[in-house]
This record gives C-alpha cells, sequence and structure tokens, in this order.
C-alpha cells in the first residue's frame, strides 16, 4: 500500500508539470483532427474512399482493416519511439527530484522503507506510461472503429508494448539517478538505452560487421544484456496492422524486459540502501 | 548477506532477462510475404515472343503505301478466334503454366488419374508431344478451341476420319460427319469445336483478307493466361451467395480483360470497363466488399495463407473502368483443379461400408 501511496503522491506531482498537460493536450488535438476531419466511405468491410479536411487522399478499394494498416503501423512505431522519447525526457526529472536535499530527509523521516520508495516512485512512471500510451492507442482505435466499423484492441496491445519497454529504460534510469542525482545524466541513460537497444534488437543482424572472434563475442556478450528495443518496437507495429507475429518470441521478449526493468529497479534498491543522506 | 541482498536479486535478475530475451531474438518477417506478382503490363519477354508468333502474312490493304510488316503481321491463333464483346476468349500458355507450381499439380493430377493416357493418345494420334510442343491453347465460347503447336510436327492419318480440304490450308476431319470435327491448319493449328461450320469460319477468318478486330488485342497479350470474359460468362461464374452482384455485371460492364500470373500463387487481375462511370463505380465497391467478406471469412476459418493472399485483393477504380486485383494460394487452387470431382468420388468410394 505504501509503494501506491508513493506512486499516486508522483502521479500528484506530474499533474502540475507543463510536460503531462503538453502531453495530454497533444494527444487530444490529433484524436480530435482525426474525429472531425478525416471521412471513411466503408461499404462491407471494404474502405471505398478516404477524405482528409474533404480532400480524397486514396482511392483504391480493400478491406478496411488491410488500409488501415499502415495507420496503424505508422501510428504504432510513433507512439513507440514518440512515447519513449517523450518518457525519456520528461520523466528523468522524477528520480533526481525524489532525492532533492530536503525533500529526501523528510521522506526517510517517514515510516517508509527505501526499496518501498523507489518502487513507489517506479510505479507511478509507469502508471503515467501506461495512461498515455491507453488514451492516445485507444482514443485512435475508438475513432476509427466508429468510422470504420473495424474495432481493434490491436494498437492499444502495441501502445502496451511501448509502456513495458519504457519500464524496462526506466528502472536503469532511476538506478542512476540514485548515483548521480542528476536529471541529465538519467536522461542521457535512456537516450543510450534506446539508441543501445534498438542496436540490441538487431544483434543478429549486426553482429556480421565484426571480425569473428573477440570482437564478434564482446558485442554479443554485451547486447545480450540490453533490452532489444527495436524488436519490440518491430512487433508493436505488427501487432497494430494485424499481421502475424510470432506469440511465444513476443512473450519471452517481453518477459525479459519486465525482468530487466525489475533488475534495474533492484539494482537502484541496493544503491540507495547503501546511500547515507 | 544482508547488504548484498538487492544486488543479488539484480544480478539474478538481469541473467534470467537475458536468457529471456536471447530467446525471442529470431529472425523477424523471415520469408512470410506469400510472393504476389500482379500482372499489369507487357514485359520485355512476351513483346518479343508476341513479335516471334506474327507469321500470318499481313493484309493486302487498298492503299499506295504499304505498312510497316512489323506492325501488320498477325499472330493466326488470335487471327482464327471469333472477335465481339458477346464472346469469352481465354488463351493458357501452356509452357508457361506447366512449369507452374498449380500447373505441376493440375498435369499430375491428371496423369495419375487418367494413367498418361490422354497424354498418350494425343501423342499416337497427333504425333506431337502434348507437353513439349503444344505452344498454346485458346478456348472461346463461340464454342471454338484452338491449339497451335511448334514446329511442323502436326501429323494426322486415320483412315476412319472423313477428311477434306478447305481453303488454301485447312484440312477437316469428321468422325462420323457431324459427330466429331477438328481442323489441322498449315500444321500448326489444330482446330475443334462442335460443328464442321465453327471450324470453317475459323479458317475462312485466317485465309481472309477482310480487316477484323482481333479477339485479343496485341497490348493485351501478357501473363500466364490472358483473355477477355464476356459480362454473361462472368455472371454465370458467380456463386449462388453473389447473385447480386452478378446482376450489377450484367447491367453494367461491357468488357472484362483477364491476366493471370501462375509462377508462385496465383495472381489475377481483372480489368473491367463498362459504359456508364456511375455503375462501374458501384460495381468496383461491390467488389471490394465481396473481397473483404472472402477475407473475414477466410480468417474465420482459420485459412491463414488465404486470408494473407486476399490482404492483396483490391480495386482500384479509373473512371469508367477499374482493376480487379485478387491473389489465390496455390494450395486452395490444387484442390479446385481439374481433379477434384475425381478425387470426391474416390474419397466416397472410400468411405462406402464394403459388402
Amino acid at each position: 500500500m505504501k509503494v501506491f501511496a508513493v506512486a499516486m503522491d508522483l502521479l500528484r506531482e506530474a499533474a502540475s508539470r507543463k510536460w503531462f498537460l503538453a502531453l495530454a493536450i497533444g494527444i487530444t488535438a490529433v484524436l480530435g483532427i482525426l474525429a472531425f476531419a478525416l471521412r471513411l466511405d466503408v461499404v462491407d468491410g471494404a474502405l471505398a474512399a478516404t477524405k482528409f479536411f474533404g480532400q480524397t487522399i486514396r482511392t483504391d478499394i480493400r478491406s478496411a482493416d488491410v488500409a488501415l494498416r499502415p495507420v496503424f503501423q505508422a501510428t504504432a512505431y510513433m507512439i513507440f519511439y514518440g512515447g519513449l522519447v517523450f518518457g525519456i525526457v520528461a520523466c528523468a526529472d522524477f528520480g533526481p527530484s525524489l532525492l532533492a536535499p530536503g525533500r529526501i530527509e523528510h521522506l526517510l523521516a517517514l515510516p517508509l522503507r527505501r526499496s518501498e520508495l523507489l518502487a513507489g516512485t517506479f510505479l507511478g512512471v509507469l502508471a503515467l506510461s501506461v495512461m498515455g500510451a491507453l488514451y492516445g492507442a485507444g482514443g485512435l482505435a475508438l475513432i476509427l472503429g466508429l468510422k470504420t466499423g473495424v474495432y481493434t484492441v490491436r494498437p492499444v496491445l502495441a501502445a502496451l508494448l511501448a509502456s513495458v519497454t519504457f519500464a524496462a529504460i526506466y528502472g536503469a534510469m532511476l538506478a542512476v539517478a540514485v548515483v548521480v542525482r542528476s536529471a541529465a545524466i538519467s536522461a542521457a541513460t535512456g537516450v543510450f538505452l534506446l539508441v543501445a537497444g534498438t542496436i540490441a534488437g538487431n544483434r543478429d543482424k549486426l553482429d556480421s560487421f565484426f571480425e569473428e572472434g573477440i570482437a564478434r563475442t564482446i558485442f554479443r556478450a554485451v547486447t545480450l544484456l540490453l533490452p532489444r528495443v527495436s524488436t519490440l518496437a518491430n512487433a508493436s507495429s505488427d501487432l497494430a496492422g494485424s499481421l502475424p507475429i510470432d506469440g511465444l518470441a513476443l512473450a519471452s521478449q517481453v518477459a525479459g524486459l519486465s525482468v530487466f526493468g525489475f533488475a534495474a529497479l533492484a539494482l537502484g534498491v541496493h544503491l540507495f540502501e547503501q546511500k547515507d543522506f | 548477506m544482508k547488504r548484498s541482498f538487492w544486488l543479488l536479486v539484480a544480478v539474478a535478475l538481469l541473467g534470467l532477462a537475458a536468457f529471456l530475451m536471447s530467446r525471442g531474438d529470431k529472425p523477424r518477417r523471415a520469408d512470410r510475404k506469400p510472393d504476389v506478382d500482379f500482372p499489369r503490363y507487357q514485359r520485355g519477354d512476351e513483346r518479343m515472343r508476341n513479335e516471334r508468333r506474327r507469321t500470318l502474312p499481313p493484309l493486302q490493304l487498298e492503299s499506295d503505301v504499304p505498312p510497316s510488316d512489323q506492325v501488320v503481321k498477325r499472330d493466326p491463333l488470335i487471327v482464327a478466334l471469333p472477335g465481339g464483346k458477346s464472346k469469352s476468349t481465354v488463351v493458357f500458355e501452356v509452357a508457361g503454366l506447366k512449369d507452374s507450381p498449380v500447373g505441376k499439380a493440375w498435369l499430375d493430377c491428371l496423369m495419375q488419374r487418367d494413367g498418361k493416357r490422354g497424354l498418350d493418345e494425343i501423342q499416337n494420334e497427333f504425333g506431337i508431344n502434348p507437353l513439349e510442343d503444344i505452344d498454346r491453347v485458346a478456348v472461346s465460347s463461340a464454342p471454338l478451341m484452338v491449339l497451335s503447336v511448334r514446329g511442323d510436327k502436326l501429323k494426322f492419318d486415320r483412315p476412319e476420319f472423313a477428311k477434306r480440304t478447305f481453303g488454301s490450308r485447312g484440312v477437316i476431319y469428321e468422325l462420323p460427319p457431324g459427330a466429331q470435327t477438328f481442323a489441322i491448319w498449315d500444321d500448326s493449328l489444330v482446330l475443334t469445336g462442335p460443328n464442321a461450320k465453327i471450324v470453317e469460319e475459323a479458317i475462312s477468318r485466317l485465309e481472309s483478307q477482310e480487316p477484323t478486330t482481333p479477339a485479343i488485342p496485341e497490348w493485351s497479350m501478357y501473363g500466364d493466361i490472358y483473355g477477355s470474359i464476356s459480362p454473361e460468362e462472368l455472371s454465370k461464374m458467380m456463386p449462388d451467395a453473389q447473385n447480386g452482384l452478378a446482376e450489377k455485371i450484367q447491367k453494367a460492364v461491357e468488357r472484362v480483360d483477364l491476366h493471370v500470373d501462375a509462377s508462385e500463387d496465383v495472381a489475377i487481375v481483372a480489368d473491367v470497363e463498362g459504359p456508364g462511370q456511375e455503375d462501374i463505380e458501384d460495381l468496383g465497391k461491390s467488389f471490394g466488399a465481396a473481397l473483404a467478406l472472402a477475407r473475414v471469412k477466410a480468417q474465420g476459418e482459420d485459412d491463414g495463407k488465404l486470408a494473407e493472399l486476399l490482404d492483396h485483393a483490391a480495386v482500384h477504380p479509373r473512371g469508367n473502368r477499374f482493376s480487379l486485383d485478387v491473389a489465390l494460394p496455390f494450395d486452395l487452387l490444387k484442390e479446385m483443379g481439374p481433379c477434384r470431382k475425381w478425387k470426391d468420388n474416390a474419397a466416397d468410394a472410400a468411405d462406402a461400408p464394403t459388402p
């Protein structure tokens, strides 16, 4: 319960920040434009015409879900990478501000374990990312469903994959913040993991660029430990586009990412408990 | 130990995460896209092939300036076919089809069913190997069937057939007169129809100097199967569940050009044209809806391959015509081949209780 109380406290803090207000307004604006400016002519499940602000933007007639596939896929990529970048930048300050002089002493005086404090912060940020993903992707799926009759939860599931990935990255950001208490370095850690995770997702293709032997072994060993960001991004796009996916491989990746996030959090708790304030 | 508890947890979880993530490392989208090549235009090799087939001399038109030989030489197989929008004409490129997956499957099934009897009969009677020597088979709803044969291998010498010449290069065979009729023209075409009149008309077209509209224009001769289908024939092909669509076809369509590529899964492009733009647009939407429903049905029946290929199905409207793209999986067409009824009967016979 104490963990949830810390998480709620973080959500209240987030609500007072302009970053998240801007995100909410941005998502609402995009959904509003789609709701009022997009006109889809659907005949028995086939998309016959599309008009955006009165201009015809496609003429081919095909199954509505197939025709909308590129829209869903592009949206999934946008939510995934856009959401990660936004989350890294906007949430980088939560860890350092938690540990700010004055505030941390006050928090440690409360009947709270250090692990609960850190886990609550982690949970709060995770809740923020899930809410953003559900609002954006859920709103899009609902609007397109109302306009075409094709209702699908796949874009929402795709957005939730982005949340899982962000959780893994944020766990590491939080652990770094415990050590250096810097929003900039925390954000840099997130960006590094985003880039390195994109590389790690393509490790099977990229390892041929390294000479066989020590270089390739080091590359494979390092990338083995990193979250496969690009793999999840591609899976998110495939899921949103109703393309066939390897469910077992995806489940394994999601489980791996979640465990990575908890591992980073556990490391953060360890470092937090070693610190004197 | 207590001080290192969370560190040990972190290390253990990191190891578990690495294990789980590496299990999920799989090649993405490995060759899962079906290979669909919609035939939309004449390729270079098809253009050259068509030029080689134009062996019929040009028409002797009354004009001072002789037209270019390249342009007006004609393809005898096409000239033999009757033109007109009310008739369906389809040409099968035997050479391409026999090497295609679906062609091979159908051929295997025919050989299994007939024990190669049909092919051997053709070889014995005409002196040709149907798989090697027949170049194309054209079928018209006139009704008329024309086979073009490579080289000068055609020979037919059965005394029970009544034989007579027709025109300058045609020989008509009948057994008995009126029952079975076919003709050999110039040792390169075999023409067969229900009666001698239809075959004679085909030979007359071949030897006539009157200009006529070809059944299939030169620019439309591409793909493994090509031709045109009359609105009446197309509406008859519609399943019972699509009666409304069949009526719309009869009402709105003037001409349907068909092109099929069978090199992998079978890709079909049908160019549908009609006099009224509104009716054609409406028909295009109806086709789009029918294909969308077929895809949903395939998904519901867990037919992943068909559903995935129907992803490619689309209608491209262009004024008073539209182009319809449909791809069908090899597995489905294999089962729909010429041996379907035979297989069904064989299965029924196997299921029947033995006395």
